[in-house]
């Protein structure tokens, strides 16, 4: 999926009860990350739908360029899956984030139908090594599914992704 | 001078190595004297500055360099220092420039490092500085050289010509290169910066290490399994599952792939199969290498499929799916893995593809490898802060009797033989030793 930044002109304004209720849902989604619920995470995604994190702000795609993470439905079951068991030595001492979302911006993508939900994201990660932090923004592409969503794309972006980066243990 | 307080030929032994060697501070500052700055060092591919005034900043372990294509074609790699006050003359990264104005005082130096021009040149009246003259531009760095575009460099003079110093190795880098169609490679995709709270060698080492993976790498592989055991047969061909499954491989299978042991540390893991060597191939891309090379060629350059290869100290590269890992040490427990992909000229765009769908998975520091092997890295950082016991062990296939130099150098050995870190060490005692 090649995922460019939406352009104001594309976008229709939103209700207070759409906007509302898609700060509900980035406040779930980030709730189940903090508390470990990989699989309630991961059924959060459309069918279809990618986890991503790019390796550049100006990145515009995840195939032709390398990402941090980057993942359809099979790639998420396995990232999921590894969360949750007890092999990965990077994660056998528990590993526990905890993150604020704010700056919420939400819109309406009229020709395919879904809602664009900007927001800034400050996480912290403990592991038994020490905590690090990460800021930056989320994008999420979100599917209307009755008075629910469905995430068609997460894009995650690190302010300093310039830099070097270190251990991502959770999911961000 | 300070007297040193340990002899760095004492640190090695047969079949082991003392475990200051990844703990001392001292160590490390010689290390970056001694190694970093006393042999070849990967510097970067010539297609990161394919035009005339394109630069690319880095450093060779602390010190600055920059190298930049002039406007006469010629590659050439400095220190990136001012030569008046100092000032680093550009910031780490890749551009194009007319001219190289450094930030302070404004001195103006050319894309061949010589000084055009200075502000109020009045002041020196072509005594002391006098741009034109010759003097007071960029410091070449003392040996610069290309093997196919892979560009090396050297601070210390006293070291082999870059091919002979290469030896055996350069056959993995011609497989590198021979996989493209066209017979040329260019960067492309990205760059991954990992930081790693280690010393360096874990990583030079751990790359040619067999026995690690099917105890490391099982949460990744195992899902992968596991899911792939519920998928029908085409979602099964999934790139994903194809590159996870080796990492559960067996001791045999990597055992059977075995490796090369080289002059200089240089070495490789794996030769007729690999963890890269059971991936489908894009028909596409045989047709264009059939094309390119004729069949018997194709298979001859497809079937060498060395997954890791080493160019001791600063760079790991793996021909079979176009990456290279760059080695900056940063401290003695910090170091900076960059990761570079590489575009096949002339093969159809999947091939680019399958190297970055590869190095997400595995490189990222969000992946589901490299933060496993990060781990062991700091396991081993600290347990080796212990005093007691003082050595490490390396002694695995020490007697093997096939491991008997061919007429190019080369030793052939087994996937999980510990000659790897021999020879990476005894490469180490050789450069620590000199003074
Ligand atoms: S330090 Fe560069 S011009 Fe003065
Ligand atoms: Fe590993």
């Amino acid at each position: 999926m090649t995922v460019t930044a939406p352009t104001i002109a594309k976008i229709a304004d939103i209700d207070r009860d759409t906007h509302f209720r898609i700060g509900q849902f980035l406040f779930r989604e980030a709730d189940l990350l903090d508390s470990g619920e990989w699989e309630r995470w991961n059924d959060l995604f459309a069918e279809d739908g990618i986890y991503w994190v790019p390796s550049s702000a100006d990145q515009h795609d995840g195939i032709d360029q390398v990402s941090l993470a980057y993942d359809d439905a099979l790639l998420r079951a396995i990232r999921v899956a590894r969360q949750g068991a007890d092999l990965a030595a990077s994660l056998r001492a528990p590993v526990s984030s905890s993150r604020m979302i704010g700056n919420l911006m939400a819109s309406h993508e009229e020709a395919q139908g879904f809602y664009i939900a900007r927001s800034r994201f400050s996480m912290a990660q403990y592991a038994d090594w020490g905590t690090r932090t990460f800021h930056g923004s989320y994008t999420h592409y979100l599917r209307p599914v009755g008075d629910d969503f469905r995430i068609v794309l997460k894009r995650v972006d690190l302010v300093n992704i310039q830099g070097s980066i270190g251990d991502i243990l959770t999911i961000l | 001078m300070a007297v040193m307080h340990f002899d760095p030929a004492s640190l090695v032994e047969a079949g082991r190595v003392n475990h200051a060697v990844y703990t001392d501070p001292e160590i490390f500052d010689l290390e970056m004297k001694r190694i970093f700055g006393g042999t070849w060092v990967y510097v970067g591919h010539d297609s990161q500055v394919p035009g005339a005034g394109d630069y690319y900043a880095t450093s060779i372990a602390d010190q600055p360099v920059l190298l930049v294509r002039g406007k006469d074609q010629q590659l050439r790699l400095f220190y990136n220092r001012c030569t008046h006050k100092g000032a680093q003359l550009v910031n780490e990264g890749s551009g194009t420039v007319k001219a190289f104005r450094c930030a302070y005082h404004g001195w103006l130096f050319k894309d061949t490092g010589a000084l055009h021009s200075i502000p109020a040149p009045g002041g020196y009246d072509c005594g002391t500085v006098c741009p034109g003259d010759g003097s007071h531009a960029l410091e070449p760095v003392a040996r610069f050289g290309s093997y196919r575009g892979f560009l090396f460099a050297s601070l210390s003079p006293n070291v082999p010509e870059l091919e002979q110093w290469l030896g055996p190795l350069r056959s993995s880098l011609d497989n590198f290169v021979d996989r493209a169609p066209a017979g040329r490679v260019e960067v492309a995709g990205g760059v991954l910066r990992y930081e790693h709270d280690c010393n360096w060698k874990f990583f030079v080492e751990n790359t040619l290490d067999a026995l690690h993976p099917m105890v490391v790498h099982q949460s990744a592989g195992r899902p992968a399994q596991i899911l792939s055991a519920r998928l029908d047969n085409q979602q099964k061909t999934n790139f994903v599952l194809q590159a996870l499954a080796p990492f559960t491989g067996s001791y045999s299978f990597y055992d059977a792939m075995g490796g090369r042991v080289m002059p200089h540390g240089h070495a490789d893991l794996g030769g007729k199969a690999s963890i890269h060597s059971d991936y489908d191939e894009d028909p596409d891309y045989l047709a264009a290498m059939h094309a390119a090379y004729g069949p018997e060629r194709t298979t001859e350059i497809l079937s060498l499929s060395r997954n890791n290869s080493v160019a001791y100290p600063s760079l790991m590269f793996k021909a079979p799916i176009q990456l290279l890992r760059i080695i900056r040490p940063v401290a003695v427990d910090r170091t900076i893995l960059e990761t570079w992909h590489f575009r096949l000229v002339g093969a159809p765009e999947s091939k680019l593809r399958r190297t970055i769908a590869y190095s997400t998975l595995v490189n990222s520091p969000a992946g589901m490898v490299g933060p496993d092997d990060h781990e062991v890295y700091r396991a081993m950082q600290r347990g080796l802060t212990a005093r007691k016991p003082e050595w490490v062990e390396v002694s695995r296939y020490m007697a093997d009797p096939e491991a008997v130099a061919g007429e190019d150098g080369a030793v052939p050995v087994k996937g999980t033989s510990d000659a790897y870190f021999r020879g990476q060490f005894s490469a180490w005692a050789d450069l620590m030793g000199r003074p």
